[in-house]
């Protein structure tokens, strides 16, 4: 098996620099998308952390078009795969195509739309386990493989996935395997009133909202880069272990609604998520030291979807928000008096 | 190695904020023990109140002290710690973790704990692990700056000491309670002084013993049984020191011995010292022919008798006629003295008669001796007396001090009369035995307590003979038969009473006694009674009357107020 890699440009950024990037980007997608403050920061942490989001939302609410701006603004290079049953795996990643050149026929790599900076896998959960699956590897990995040859994916590389949560009938929930794979899943909300008038504005009037590049993809290189590097005090990252911990409904600390509702906790992709959506969190508010609090501002796109129900839990309608939020409460910041 | 400067000055910053966290911590632990404090004060006034408690105000004082002691041993415990302080300090300002986050990460890098970088900006080949390392530290260093500049941006008076509240007001709540729980009277109070009046009793009680032993050890030497009774007194002392408050037991052992002393003292000890200080005196006057032996010593007899004896030779018939018929009206009086005195008194008189100088003589000798023996037999019959009397007043002071306050009192009179032998007349008050001739009236007062069972003492006459005779008069007290009672505390009125206990009319446990007639009576009898000078001093008799009267009061059943009563009226008389 061989492989084939590009090797990213990197520059390097001081904290201050991150900071002012990161409120760029932010400003220049508000310029499109209208509110949504909160998703259009996670979103952002999720691509700054080298991460993949699930955007999970009614139609109609701008999922795309916030992926869309994210590649402009980002001036990344961006594909959009509409998932629907019939779609294959080999319509994702290519496939050797027989050619005939100098000749001869050969076969030779048609790569495919999963390579690209930006992919949005738009209704994921339409296409079947087989083709999400596909996705797997190059979340992972960031590469993939046809024929024994292994391709690498140019970072930066981002799989933003949306599902529509009402029309679920012929779809294919995604497996646990592939939402752990998702840094944050990410619930877009309905406008508020005020924002849904400036959304009539912008969109039923002559001119159309246009953004400027502000970051290149090198630069959100740079940026993952700096981000891992900021320091974090030992009880904070032990807080974020707490906080997974009490997913678990055998833990002593789980809430008993928990230890009630809860198949399965957060696997340790949870603490990770915890702890470095927590660094971006802090350096986009311009510290240098990651907080508590931090981390539970994360918690819940971090913990979501990795909250397994029971049957007991789904019957009942608990939320994983719910749950999330009840061991938010079970597990209080560590307070000294 | 140098400290990072930055990092020093973090920990100095820190350090007053570590003494107000310290304070603050001390205050609430301190508000907790309060609290603690006053609970288990709580506790105790109120365990004070259901059961008597000894120790109770050794506890009362020593709870704060232990409270006081533990608030300084967890003062020491709970001074904070850098670490601990500035995670405080961040919880408190809302820092957001900065100052601890600067401490715990110099704590987990300590190569970066030293001297500033100094090439934190140099270039280095990006992508590598060296441009990593640089980067980390440099967060290090901003993180420090960071935390430095938030802390001297802190509120100085961060941390203040406050109370909590709960605990304050539980606090406050068990000291309204404890107030009236300390400043009502507690009815284990009384409890807790009759044992302390018991002990002190005891005490008492046990150095009196141990004089009575002492004094009936003196000069004796074994096989007087008077040195046993001194070494039981002796253990009977011990056992009240070591166990005061077992007052049933040490009553019953007190009562036991004093049983036992009173079993054996012969019940007309007096009656034979009277007859033996009579009978000294006669064999003496018939020795000398006048009263060389007005005290009835038996020593002086003894020696008079001896030369008696050493004068028979010389006498005539006639003497000896006359003085064997002296000797024979003795005899009434040696009868009354022993049966020893009396046998050799006949002898010497009936050898006499027959002219037998030497088995007179003989039987004088013998006389002297009887009178000696008997004499040291009265002297021991009055020490076991006076050790009986000495423990039923140890009795009587340990039962009084195990009594509660409140007594009842009662009171009954009668009249009764003395009956003697003899001739002449007396009257008189209290308890007497007449000799001679006379009539006895006398009127007495009783006193009846207990189980509604009152006897009085007799109302006996007086005399006004010289001496005193063998005569006994006996009366009846006709006092209640069954004293008033007002109520009754329990076992101790079964072993002894107080003499001012007796109840009232109304009360309901009251016992109505039967009253006495209020008739005086008169008897008369005729005896034979000695001669007498008419008048004797009343320091000379006072004695007699006095050792008669002890005497007859222990040897038979007279209630302890009574006897107390009588006693009480011979002190006053005492000259």
């Amino acid at each position: 098996m061989t492989e084939q890699a590009i090797e990213p440009a990197a520059t390097r950024l001081s904290p201050e620099e991150f900071a002012d990037r990161a409120r760029a980007i932010e400003r220049e997608v508000g310029r499109v998308i209208v509110g949504q403050h909160a998703l259009v920061r996670q979103t952002l942490i999720v691509m700054l952390a080298n991460g993949h989001a699930l955007l999970e939302g009614v139609p109609g609410l701008g999922k795309t078009l916030l992926v869309r701006t994210m590649a402009e603004v980002l001036d990344c290079a961006f594909n959009r795969i509409q998932f629907t049953p019939d779609l294959m795996p080999a319509d994702i990643v290519g496939t050797n195509i027989l050619i005939e050149e100098e000749g001869g026929r050969q076969f030779r790599f048609q790569p495919g739309p999963i390579f690209a900076n930006l992919v949005l896998a738009d209704e994921i959960n339409r296409a079947t386990p087989k083709t999400q699956s596909a996705l797997l590897e190059a979340m992972q990995e960031q590469q993939v493989s046809v024929a024994r040859q292994r391709y690498k994916l140019d970072p930066p590389f981002f799989v933003l996935a949306t599902q529509n949560p009402l029309e679920m009938e012929g779809t294919y929930p995604l497996p646990e395997a592939q939402l752990d794979r998702f840094l944050f899943k990410l619930w877009v909300p309905f406008p508020a009133e005020e924002d849904l008038i400036a959304i009539m504005d912008r969109t039923t009037g002559a001119e159309t909202a246009t953004v400027e590049h502000v970051a290149s993809g090198a630069d959100l290189v740079a940026m993952q880069r700096l981000a891992r590097s900021v320091p974090i005090a030992p009880h904070v990252t032990a807080y974020a272990v707490s906080l997974l911990s009490a997913t678990h409904p055998d833990n002593e600390r789980a809430p008993g609604l928990v230890r009630e509702y809860v198949r399965y906790g957060g696997s340790p992709r949870g603490a990770q998520a915890l702890v470095l959506a927590g660094k971006i969190s802090a350096l986009m508010a311009g510290r240098f030291n990651v907080a508590i609090d931090d981390v539970r501002e994360v918690a819940l796109p971090a913990l979501r979807h990795r909250v397994i129900r029971n049957f007991e839990g789904e019957a009942e309608g608990i939320t994983p928000d719910a749950i999330i939020r009840s061991v938010l409460d079970a597990v209080p910041p560590p307070r000294v008096d | 190695m140098t400290l990072d400067p930055t990092l020093s000055q973090i920990r100095d910053g820190l350090r007053p904020f570590r003494r107000r966290l310290w304070l603050r911590r001390v205050v609430r632990d301190g508000t907790f023990s309060l609290a603690a404090v006053m609970g288990l004060e709580l506790a105790l006034a109120l365990a004070a109140r259901i059961v008597p408690l000894e120790w109770g105000r050794v506890a009362a004082a020593a709870i704060p002290l232990l409270g006081a002691l533990a608030l300084l041993v967890d003062a020491v415990r709970v001074r904070p710690t850098l670490g601990e302080t500035a995670l405080a300090l961040d919880g408190e300002q809302g820092l957001r973790d900065r100052v601890s986050s600067a401490l715990e990460i110099a704590l987990r890098s300590p190569d970066l704990v030293e001297a500033p970088l100094a090439a934190e900006d140099a270039p280095t080949a990006e992508g590598t692990a060296t441009e990593d390392a640089a980067t980390y530290a440099r967060f290090v260093r901003l993180q420090r700056r960071d935390a430095l500049s938030t802390l001297r941006a802190a509120d100085r008076r961060a941390f203040r000491p406050r109370l909590q509240r709960r605990p304050a007001a539980v606090t406050v709540v068990l000291a309204l309670l404890l107030v009236p729980a300390l400043l009502l009277p507690n009815p284990q109070s009384d409890v807790l002084a009759r044992r302390e009046n018991q002990r002190a009793a005891a005490e008492r009680q046990a150095e009196k013993l141990e004089k009575a032993a002492e004094r009936l050890a003196e000069g004796r030497t074994a096989p007087d049984p008077r040195l046993d009774l001194s070494a039981e007194l002796k253990k009977l002392a011990r056992e009240l020191r070591e166990r005061p408050e077992d007052l049933d037991a040490q009553l019953a052992r007190l009562g036991s011995l004093e049983d036992a002393l009173r079993a054996r003292i012969d019940p007309a000890n007096e009656q034979r010292a009277a007859a033996l200080s009579s009978l000294a005196r006669s064999v003496s006057r018939l020795s000398s022919g006048q009263d060389s032996n007005p005290g009835g010593d038996p020593k002086k007899a003894n020696e008079d008798l001896a030369r008696l004896g050493e004068k028979l030779d010389g006498m005539t018939k006639a003497e000896r006629e006359a003085l064997a018929a002296d000797l024979a009206g003795l005899e009434s009086t040696a009868r009354q003295a022993g049966a020893e005195a009396q046998a050799a008194l006949r002898n010497a008189s009936q050898a006499l008669g027959r002219g037998d100088a030497a088995g007179a003589k003989d039987a004088l000798g013998r006389l002297g001796d009887a009178l000696a023996r008997g004499a040291r037999n009265v002297e021991l019959n009055r020490d076991l007396a006076r050790t009986a009397n000495d423990l039923q007043d140890a009795r009587r002071q340990l039962a009084d001090a195990g009594k509660p306050g409140n007594q009842g009192q009662g009171q009954g009179q009668g009249q009764g009369q003395g009956q003697g032998q003899g001739q002449g007349q007396g009257q008189g008050q209290g308890q007497g035995q007449g000799q001679g001739q006379g009539q006895g009236q006398g009127q007495g007062q009783g006193q009846g307590q207990g189980q509604g069972q009152g006897q009085g003492s007799l109302g006996g006459g007086g005399s006004n003979a010289r001496f005193l005779g063998s005569g006994s008069s006996s009366g009846g007290f006709r006092g209640p038969t069954a004293g008033n009672k007002q109520f009754s505390t329990g076992d101790i009125d079964k072993v002894l009473a107080d003499f001012g206990r007796l109840g009232k009319p109304g009360d309901p446990s009251y016992v109505a006694g039967t009253g006495g007639d209020g008739q005086t009576r008169q008897g008369s009898g005729t005896g034979q009674g000695t001669p007498s000078d008419a008048f004797v001093p009343y320091t000379g008799v006072f004695q007699d009357f006095y050792d008669f009267a002890i005497t007859s009061l222990e040897r038979s059943t007279v209630p302890l107020g009574v006897k107390d009563y009588v006693r009480d009226y011979f002190s006053s008389l005492n000259p």
